[in-house]
Formats: structure tokens, C-alpha cells, sequence
């Protein structure tokens, strides 16, 4: 690896995550030992002295009096924790460290080596106390932090944020079990929290519960039954999960509970549809408890809706789309929903890590070329040789052959852009290689190779492999586009697609169709004599139709006696009987193999 | 003269420290880059083994649904026949499932309580030994190595007064919980 790893990672209230920047400067998050991207803030300590960390703490929490969970909140204070397995009181610090120092030996497991350092955020409104004693944390666990960074910073930089810019932003947090806004002020280089609100106490389990309780309603409703025991009421919360999860992509989802309970006529067996609009009903009180604070942060930072530049949403209850809607109807501004919102605020933090590193500075930045490059060939058609957002620099070739018998040069146009048809694209420069032997249509190999280098410079190259004469062309003009030219370019591919699909196809028909005719011309030229009469005449027919078709432009019958004539190859090649069928065959190769290059030859 | 040697010399010196400069950028790179193809490729191996993890997932509530309607006693003959036909169905289910690389963890009564694959709905007192699985209400599946689910299991407790027990324990993981 390149430079030292430096961790970034999240220390949740709930959850936490960790995650660290790749040599190629993307970041990848680390799945824990059960392959999950999330780890529950959990400590337990058992009688004989074992600690457990995580999923498995979480699960044993009923048995177990020395299970700590939450302890983030209790951060910066003078609290301890007694231990009764133990018989020892801990600090938060001290419990915080054991989740961070099982998350630093899963990641060092994952990378495979030994890491030393971290970013570890924490929530915009934590004191120095807290800050303090989450670095303090950290370093119990075996890490130099290198930096403690505000979760809200951490999410723009997560967003790739530039902090040159002068933004003001807003970031709407609801994870698990809290809900925090923060407005930060970027330029001149920082990040700046200028106003901070929440709800410690609201987070997407409360969604949960609503749900589980109105399923137990329901059952009361329909059953009578008024069922408590535990398992059900772990189902209620299961399926009221389940339920919230589908409603983000559906209007409507069916809760299903076989046998959730023993009734005098047997099994209780429950169903019922939910829709969207019911669950945003039922939890509307508890969407109307983010809007307060929101507005709290706005007021707080003297700004108003309006003057937001961005708005960005993590946590992983922010999937709601009530919670999306909310958020647009209170700030005006379509949020920002790209990056994982479970996962952005551990990004942001080893993006971070990655800048005290270096690394980020080191970053070659690497360009993309912008649109597609290509060359014309046969009836007109863009074929691509590099495709858009290949990383430069990059090479790439590809062998392309004549069009006609004899042709004694090929006319190698260059395009760039996306369109299909190669005249609607942007003629970048044209060349000719010329000298090709005399021979059939598609025997002659001819190399295309295009390589652009770091600067963006394009190089063009045709090579007669068959005699070794090449001729090429630099082009220095490909990356003068401006991003609106691109942009538009890009646009009006899309556009047109469906357009220049088809054109594109009936293009590739008609080649199919003259490479048919001319295989079959050939075949009757060289074995015609061979070939029964009837079956010459059947041929010559079909071959007749073809080219009227051509010459008339009627797709469909082309289409039609292209399809018959592949149906009666294919049949003829599974039993080989020769003549026709082998010559068809061979046709179908040389079209796959080799692409005709441009018929525009010079005679 | 010298001079111009001198300074001959040192525009080779620069030119070799450039070099090595590069070379050593251009190993860097390619160093990178197979690093970064051997972690993409053992994430790839991973997706590709865990691919069916989200499937599974969806498919546990039916198997559960099968667990609870087979664990259904039943005394008429023509009820009986129907149960053995299921269990056929169930059986065939969870044969491809095992295909797939899914298996069972399911405890047994009496087992150690072990949080690594089982999950505590409740605890319960017991005579006998505590931290012991009374009862599971739900099997766990695992997915090659990653667990899917946990088993849902009641746990013992040698604690008597088992109201005040479970009192104490909610009040106590509540205040460590609370804030400050």
C-alpha cells in the first residue's frame, strides 16, 4: 500500500462503521466478522471475564445485567459504569475503547495488516469534554487520532464537498435512535458548524414500534385476542420493520403472520395490507418532531430556507419518503441522496484520514475522456474503439476490414461522442491509408489503434497488417469541449436514442443484406456449376429479392428474408451438407470477426 | 570548464533523482493497482458467494411460517396426512436452500447460551444450571459463514424472584443507557 492507512470511523450512538481510503482514492467501507457494514454499539462483560462487542452483545442483552449499550451518550461525563461480572466501574471512554477496538481488529483482518491511526467523529454539538474523552477512547483501544471530526463535516466530505467553495448546508441526521440537524458554513478552506438541533430520543425504531403496535391493535380488532408474550411481540416488530423497508419503494405492502397465536379454533393466523399513505398516518407525529428542530437550526444560524445551498440527508431512516418530502417542503431544496446514508458519515471520516495522510494530495487525479471516440464505419455507423469516462491514459485497438473486392485504401474517420450514427458526432480528423493489396471484401486486415495520453492528446493509427503500412494522425483539439458542449452531447444522445437505434439497425440490416448477397454471388460464381439447378435458381431468387429490397429501402422484407435465410443456415450448418450452408456460415463468421471499415475509398 | 562539468554534473544528478522519482511513481502505481485487483477480486468472490444473503433473508419468515404450522399438533387422520405432505414440501425447500450454501442453527434445549449465533428473547428461572437454552422459539440460518439469523432462544436464570429480576435488569441497562 501506498501511504499508511489512517481509519475513518463513525462511532454511533446505535451503530458505528468503519471504513478507510484506497490507494485510488475511493473509500471502502469494512464489513464486520458477520458481514454486516454496520456494528451495534454494544459491550457485555461476562462472570468470567470474557468481553463481547457488537452483534453478538446486542443479542444477549436480556440475559446479561452487565450489558452497556448507548454509552456515547454518557461521553465527557464524570459517570461510571459498574460491572457487576467484573466487580469493577468503567468509564465511558473506557467502554467506548472496547468498541473501537474490536472495529480497528475486523478492519486490520479485512486490509491485512496492522493500522495505527483513526478519524473518529462525533456530533457537532459535543464539548471538549466529549471530544476529549472520544480521542481518549481511542487511544485506550490501541489508535492515535489523529483527528476528531463533526459528523456533518464528515457527511459533506462525504459528498465531496469542496471546501474552497462558499456554501452553507444543511445536514438532516436520523439514524436509529437520534435525530440531529446541523447547518455548516464552507469556504476559505474549513468547515464550519455555525447551529446544531435534535431530538436524542427519536430515531427509526420509534417508527417501528407504532407499526408493531398497531399490527397488535389490529389482531385485537379482528381476533379478539389480546396477545403479549415475547415471541409475538417480536414478530410485531420484525414484520412492522419489514413493512417500513418495503413502504420506502412500494405504496402498499402485506404484513403476513401464520400462526402467531394458539386461539380455541386452532392457529391464528393473521394478514393485512398497509399502504403508504396509512404508515405515513400512523408516524406523522413522529416526522412532525424533526420539523422543529430543523427550524430551530435554521433560526439559530440567522438564515433562511432559501439561502441553503444543499441539503444532505444521512442516517438510515432518511429511506423514508415521508422524511424526503418533509425535508424538500421545509427547506425548498431537493436533498442529496447519493452517497449510502448508513455509510457516509465513516466515508467522511476516512476521506479526512486521507488528507492528514496525504494520500488525498497524492491522489493522481487521473481525467476521463469525456465522450465516446470512434471511427465511421460501413453505411455510416459510429464504432466506438474508446467509450466514454475511460480512464486516461488508455489504449485500444481493434482489426477492421475493407468493404468492397479490391478496395485499394480505407478512409479512417475519427468521431467523438455518443450518437450512433457517425455524422451525427464531432468529426475530430480524418486519414487515409491507402496501398492495400487487391482481395475480397473483408480479407484484408487492418489494425486500428487509438491511444490517448495523460494529456489528453489522441492518437490514431492504422496499420495494414498484411504489408506492415501504417499511416496515423494526432488530434489535440478532442478535450477542447467545454462541459456544456459535453453535457449537450451527452443530452442529445439520450434524446435520440431511440431514433438512432433504429436508423443504426436498419444500417446494420442493409451491410447484413449486401454481405448475403455478395456470399451468395460468390457461391454462385465458384460452385455454380456444382449446384443443382432448382436449388441455383431458389437462390438466385432469394439473392434477386434481397436486392430489390435494398434498393427499395423495405426494411420489413429485408428483415423477414434475413430471418429466413439465418433460420435456413443455421439448419443447414447442424447437418452439413456442404456447398450453400457452408458458405452461408462462413459469412456469419467474417461479420463477427471483423468490422468493415468506411467503403469510401479512393479508386 | 569545470563549472560547465560541474553543472553538467548536476543537471545529471537532478535528472537521476527525476528518474527515480518516476520509476518509483510508476512501480507505486502498478504496485496499487494489483492490490486494488486482488481486494476487488476477493470482494468479488464474496459477493458472489454471499449473493444469495438478501434472498434468504426474505425467505425466512416462510420458513419460520413452516416451523410454527408443523409444530402444530393434530388429531384427525385426514389433518395427519396433510401435515406429512408439507413436511415433504418443507424438506425439498430447505434441500435446495442447503444448496445454496444455506444451513440451520438450531440449539437444543439445554445447550450453553452462546450470543455468537443465538439471540435471548427472555430469560426464565430454572433449577437447574443457568445460561442454558430453555426453549427456542426460532431456528437461526447461516449462509456459509455469515449468520443470517440468529436462533431465537429463552434463556435460564438462576435468579428466583424472576419479576424483580427482570425489573432490576431493564432498569439497569436503562440507566446505562440514559443520558447525562
Amino acid at each position: 500500500m501506498a501511504k499508511e492507512i489512517i481509519l475513518g470511523i463513525d462511532l454511533g450512538t446505535t451503530n458505528s462503521v468503519v471504513s478507510y481510503l484506497q490507494a485510488d482514492g475511493s473509500v471502502k467501507v469494512i464489513p464486520n466478522p458477520e458481514g454486516t457494514m454496520t456494528t451495534p454499539s454494544v459491550v457485555a462483560f461476562k462472570a468470567n471475564g470474557e468481553e463481547i462487542v457488537g452483534n453478538a452483545a446486542k443479542r444477549q442483552t436480556v440475559t446479561n445485567p452487565d450489558t452497556v449499550s448507548s454509552i456515547k451518550r454518557k461521553m465527557g461525563t464524570a459517570e461510571k459504569v459498574h460491572i457487576g461480572a467484573t466487580k469493577k466501574d468503567y468509564t465511558p471512554q473506557e467502554i467506548s475503547a472496547k468498541i473501537l477496538a474490536y472495529m480497528k481488529k475486523y478492519a486490520e483482518e479485512n486490509i491485512g495488516h496492522k493500522i495505527e491511526k483513526a478519524v473518529i467523529t462525533v456530533p457537532a454539538y459535543f464539548n471538549d469534554a466529549q471530544r476529549q474523552a472520544t480521542k481518549d477512547a481511542g487511544q485506550i483501544a490501541g489508535l492515535e487520532v489523529v483527528r476528531i471530526i463533526n459528523e456533518p463535516t464528515a457527511a459533506a466530505l462525504a459528498y465531496g464537498l469542496d471546501k474552497e467553495k462558499s456554501e452553507k448546508i444543511l445536514v438532516y441526521d436520523l439514524g436509529g435512535g437520534t435525530f440531529d440537524v446541523s447547518i455548516l458554513d464552507i469556504g476559505d478552506g474549513t468547515f464550519e458548524v455555525i447551529s446544531t438541533a435534535g431530538d436524542n430520543k427519536l430515531g427509526g425504531d420509534d417508527w417501528d414500534k407504532v407499526v408493531a403496535d398497531w399490527i397488535k391493535a389490529q389482531i385485537k380488532i379482528e381476533t379478539g385476542l389480546d396477545i403479549t408474550d415475547k415471541m409475538a411481540q417480536q414478530r410485531f416488530l420484525d414484520a412492522a420493520e419489514k413493512a417500513k423497508i418495503e413502504l420506502s419503494s412500494s405504496l402498499e405492502t402485506i404484513i403476513s403472520l401464520p400462526f402467531i397465536a394458539m386461539g380455541s379454533n386452532g392457529p391464528v393466523n393473521f394478514e393485512t395490507r398497509l399502504t403508504r399513505a396509512k404508515f405515513q398516518d400512523m408516524t406523522k407525529h413522529l416526522l412532525a418532531r424533526t420539523e422543529e428542530p430543523v427550524r430551530r437550526a435554521l433560526s439559530d444560524a440567522h438564515i433562511s430556507a432559501s439561502e441553503l445551498n444543499q441539503v444532505l440527508l444521512i442516517g438510515g431512516s432518511i429511506r423514508m419518503p415521508a422524511v424526503q418530502e418533509l425535508v424538500k417542503k421545509l427547506t425548498g431544496k431537493t436533498p442529496n441522496l447519493s452517497v449510502n446514508p448508513d455509510e457516509a458519515v465513516s466515508i467522511g471520516a476516512a476521506i479526512q484520514g486521507g488528507v492528514v495522510s496525504g494520500d488525498i494530495k497524492d491522489v493522481v487525479l487521473l481525467d476521463v475522456t469525456p465522450l465516446t471516440l470512434g471511427i465511421e464505419t460501413l453505411g455510416g455507423v459510429m464504432t466506438p474503439l474508446i467509450n466514454r469516462n475511460t480512464t486516461i491514459p488508455t489504449t485500444k485497438s481493434q482489426i477492421f476490414s475493407t468493404a468492397a473486392d479490391n478496395q485499394p485504401a480505407v478512409d479512417i474517420m475519427v468521431y467523438q461522442g455518443e450518437r450512433p450514427i457517425a455524422r451525427d458526432n464531432k468529426l475530430l480528423g480524418h486519414f487515409q491509408l491507402t496501398g492495400i493489396k487487391p482481395a475480397r471484401r473483408g480479407e484484408p486486415r487492418i489494425e486500428v489503434t487509438f491511444s490517448i495520453d495523460v494529456n489528453g492528446i489522441v492518437k490514431v493509427q492504422a496499420k495494414d497488417l498484411d504489408t506492415q503500412k501504417e499511416q496515423e494522425i494526432t488530434i489535440s483539439g478532442s478535450n477542447g469541449l467545454s462541459k456544456e458542449d459535453i453535457d449537450r452531447m451527452v443530452r442529445e444522445a439520450e434524446e435520440n436514442a431511440e431514433a438512432d437505434n433504429k436508423r443504426k439497425e436498419e444500417v446494420e440490416l442493409r451491410n447484413k443484406a449486401e454481405q448475403y448477397i455478395n456470399s451468395i454471388d460468390q457461391a454462385l460464381q465458384e460452385k455454380g456449376d456444382s449446384i443443382d439447378a432448382a436449388q441455383k435458381e431458389q437462390t438466385q431468387k432469394l439473392r434477386d429479392e434481397l436486392k430489390t429490397a435494398l434498393d427499395n429501402n423495405d426494411m420489413e422484407t429485408l428483415r423477414n428474408r434475413i430471418s429466413e435465410l439465418e433460420k435456413a443456415a443455421e439448419m443447414m450448418a447442424q447437418t452439413p451438407m456442404g456447398g450453400q450452408s457452408q458458405q452461408a456460415s462462413e459469412g456469419n463468421q467474417t461479420a463477427d470477426d471483423v468490422v468493415d471499415a468506411d467503403s469510401k475509398m479512393k479508386q | 570548464m569545470q563549472s560547465q562539468k560541474e553543472k553538467h554534473h548536476e543537471e545529471i544528478q537532478k535528472l537521476q533523482a527525476d528518474l527515480d522519482h518516476w520509476k518509483n511513481e510508476y512501480y507505486r502505481a502498478y504496485a496499487d493497482m494489483q492490490n486494488l485487483r486482488k481486494n476487488v477480486e476477493k470482494d468479488h468472490r464474496e459477493a458472489l458467494k454471499y449473493r444469495a444473503e438478501g434472498f434468504v433473508d426474505n425467505l425466512l419468515p416462510i420458513l419460520d411460517g413452516f416451523h410454527l404450522a408443523l409444530s402444530v399438533e393434530v388429531k384427525s387422520e385426514e389433518m395427519k396426512n396433510f401435515l406429512v405432505g408439507f413436511q415433504f414440501i418443507y424438506r425439498n425447500l430447505v434441500s435446495v436452500l442447503e444448496q445454496e450454501g444455506v444451513s440451520e442453527v438450531s440449539p437444543k434445549v439445554g445447550d450453553k447460551f452462546d450470543p455468537s449465533f443465538m439471540q435471548a428473547l427472555e430469560t426464565k428461572f430454572d433449577e437447574g444450571e443457568p445460561n442454558r437454552v430453555l426453549q427456542v422459539n426460532l431456528k437461526g440460518y447461516k449462509l456459509h459463514e455469515h449468520l443470517i439469523r440468529p436462533a431465537i432462544v429463552v434463556v435460564s436464570t438462576d435468579k428466583k424472584d424472576e419479576d424483580k429480576k427482570e425489573e432490576n435488569n431493564d432498569s439497569q441497562i436503562e440507566s446505562k443507557e440514559l443520558d447525562a
